[in-house]
């Protein structure tokens, strides 16, 4: 196991020097001069060759992306923020806990109303409660996040004024977030659940159960949960990874300091390490958090684990396993 | 109770079952007025094509007929003389009454082995606990107690207890099939029902479970019903016999009746298409043309399609199954006719 999970977190390595190269050629390539929109329309060409100096930005590219990939290697060092003139890491760990507290809250409320309402869904599958599940889940899927997160402003914090429009100085603050990222969360989970309990109870060992002479509401949770909540794990794992990184349309609208605003702020600033280094941390995130995924997969699905921690058998041991499954 | 034994109540009376199944394609007429009983220390062979309807007249008596799309549209099923079909307009309470009855029932007093191995167990339980499991619901004992009953069959299917704690699928499929019999006959059930129990395991271990059907008949007086596609296992274990076509038993006798003097045509061409090994033979002879749609079953013998020696007469009316020796009975004009 320990094994599987080192070889995993190495695995990261790869993935973000994949990473750094794409956006730092990206970043390159696109339109607009840090310098100039630092120093503003008055500089001169000498100031700006000067800044271009002071920001390593007249070394030739190839060399700044090795430098880049280097000193994050080897310093953990993600660049200097142009803005703030600091160290790009200090600046994310500053935004990153309410991106945090946001996705943990909101996958929370996903899988608390999520899962039972899916399973609810389908033990009373064509009935008039599946329905009105369904069409709700569909329609919170449907609605594109800023507008629900527009509309829940204008009607909560405008109009009701039961909430603050903006800020997390008051707790309330952070209800119409979490709200709004959660039930996206919860239609997600709402209708792999439903599908997934629909596929689990016409399987023949939920059969083998009733046989046994065993309660439908044991059935539920004894035999078909757990059986069932193995595609929900991909759905919640994959959301809050992708929660954690950053809710960039949503920390606009409530205008949260989270790390999708910390990175949407720094591209359109032309502060490239901030956006490089935010992106790279979200790669980081992201695999970390699938990481943790695949291993809950271990937890639910005993059949995986022999793939996860499996050890080649001996000759001998293979001899013997293959001596039991055949004979008494 | 043991006196109601001594006068031979059946364990189970099966009377003109009709089951359907309620398709958007139609209506399946999966078993069409079948009737049978099994006393104690009965094995009755359930012999028949694939779609016979030997697996929904199992279901059946488990009352674990999927509603729907199935519907039990007409018929009786008494288990120890209690009637477990409820008639058309039964009320949601009677039903709920039953279904509560039902369950006490299942596992205890009449359990079944599935046909495939394979997937009758849950893959994320051990399978020492998937045979607690039943011990537990209907032994009313600790669940320690429980677990140690479960080692002890895990023993009696030649299963070593170490393997308690194992999955599914860390199993062979013959061990999985050795579990899901330990499962069924774990509380001792008085009707056994065996769906091709032996279908999925290899020669010598079809022997060992059908000797631990045989002890178990033999030593408890456990009544059996055996689904099957092969002759050589009636032979062996059952007593009593039924060949089924169409969702109707077309023969029906003691195993002597049906092997020594088959009557039925169908049952005539069931065993000329079995290779022999005393007579030399260079072709078997098949039962011709496909098993009739019970999608949409004749007014007349559902078999005559398919008869060697169909007659004009069979056209005309559905042959009533009539005793043609005692003990032995026959659906079939040409067959009655022949007495």
């Amino acid at each position: 196991m320990a094994r599987y999970i080192i070889k995993r977190i190495l695995w990261i390595l790869p993935i973000l020097i994949g990473v750094i190269t794409i956006v730092f050629f990206i970043s390159a390539l696109a339109p607009g001069d840090p310098a100039a929109s630092l120093l503003g329309s008055t500089a001169t060409q000498e100031e700006i060759d000067a800044m271009h100096h002071t920001l390593g930005l007249d070394q030739p590219l190839i060399k700044r992306w090795f430098d880049y990939i280097v000193a994050v290697f080897t310093r953990f060092d993600f660049g200097t923020s142009y803005v703030t003139r600091q160290p790009v890491l200090n600046d994310i760990l500053v935004y990153f806990p309410v991106t945090v507290k946001l996705a943990l809250a909101a996958t929370l409320m996903g899988v608390v109303f999520g899962i039972p309402l899916g399973v609810l869904s389908a033990l009373k599958q064509y009935t008039w409660i599946d329905s009105v599940i369904l069409v709700m889940s569909v329609l919170f899927i449907s609605l594109p996040n800023f507008w629900l997160a527009m509309m829940l402003l204008k009607v909560f914090a405008v109009n009701l004024s039961w909430v603050p429009s903006f800020g997390l100085d008051r707790p309330a603050g952070w209800i119409l977030p979490i709200l709004c990222a959660g039930l996206q969360s919860m239609t997600q989970n709402i209708r792999i659940t439903r599908s997934s309990m629909l596929e689990v109870m016409r399987q023949d060992y939920i059969r083998t159960a009733r046989a046994k002479g065993q309660k439908e509401g044991k059935i539920v949770t004894k035999h078909m949960l757990r059986n069932a909540m193995i595609p929900v794990a991909t759905s919640i794992g994959s959301g809050l990874g992708n929660q954690l990184g950053g809710n960039m349309a949503l920390e606009s609208v409530f205008a949260l300091p989270g790390l999708g605003n910390y990175i949407v702020k720094a591209i359109t600033a032309i502060n490239t390490p901030a956006m490089l280094g935010g992106i790279l941390f979200v790669a980081i995130v992201f695999t970390l958090v699938n990481l943790c995924v695949d291993l809950s997969y271990v937890a639910i699905d005993p059949r995986l684990k022999t793939r996860v921690t499996g050890k080649k058998l001996s000759k001998k041991e293979m001899k013997k396993m293959l001596a039991e499954q055949g004979a008494v | 109770m043991e006196k109601d034994r001594e006068k031979n109540i059946p364990v189970v009376e099966v009377n003109d079952l009709v089951v359907h199944y309620e398709t958007y394609d139609g209506v399946v007429e999966a078993v069409n007025g079948v009737s049978f009983q099994i006393k104690k220390r009965d094995v009755l062979g359930l012999v028949g094509e694939t779609g016979a309807g030997k697996t929904t007249i199992a279901l059946a008596l488990m009352g674990l007929l999927p509603v729907p799309p199935s519907h039990i549209v007409q018929g009786s099923i008494k288990l120890d003389g209690e009637e477990i079909i409820l008639p058309q307009n039964a009320s949601k309470a009677q039903k709920a009454e039953l279904e509560k009855k039902m369950r006490e029932y299942r596992g205890k007093k009449i359990s079944m082995i599935f046909q495939d191995p394979m997937t009758a167990l849950n893959p994320v339980i051990p399978i020492g606990d998937q045979i607690s499991e039943v011990i537990g619901l209907h032994e009313h004992c600790s669940k320690e107690e429980a677990e140690k009953k479960a080692v002890d069959m895990l023993e009696m299917v030649g299963i070593r207890p170490e393997r308690y704690k194992d999955y599914p699928h860390q199993m062979s499929g013959g061990m999985k099939q050795r579990v899901v019999i330990a499962i069924a006959l774990a509380c001792n059930p008085e009707l056994l029902i065996a769906d091709e129990p032996t279908t999925a395991l290899d020669v010598t271990i079809q022997a060992q479970v059908l000797d631990m059907m045989k002890d178990l008949r033999n030593r408890l007086g456990t009544a059996m019903m055996l689904i099957t596609h092969d002759f050589g296992i009636v032979a062996d274990i059952c007593n009593k016999c039924a060949v089924v076509y169409a969702g109707e038993i077309v023969e029906y006798g003691t195993v002597e009746d049906i092997f020594d003097r088959p009557k039925h045509p169908y049952t005539i061409g069931l065993f000329e298409s079995i290779p022999s090994l005393t007579k030399d033979v260079d072709r078997l002879k098949p039962v011709q043309g496909q098993t009739v749609d019970p999608n949409d079953l004749p007014e007349y013998c559902s078999f005559y399609d398919r008869c060697s020696k169909c007659m004009e007469k069979c056209k005309g009316c559905d042959p009533v199954l009539t005793e043609v020796a005692p003990g032995h009975f026959v659906k079939c004009i040409y067959a009655q006719k022949e007495e």
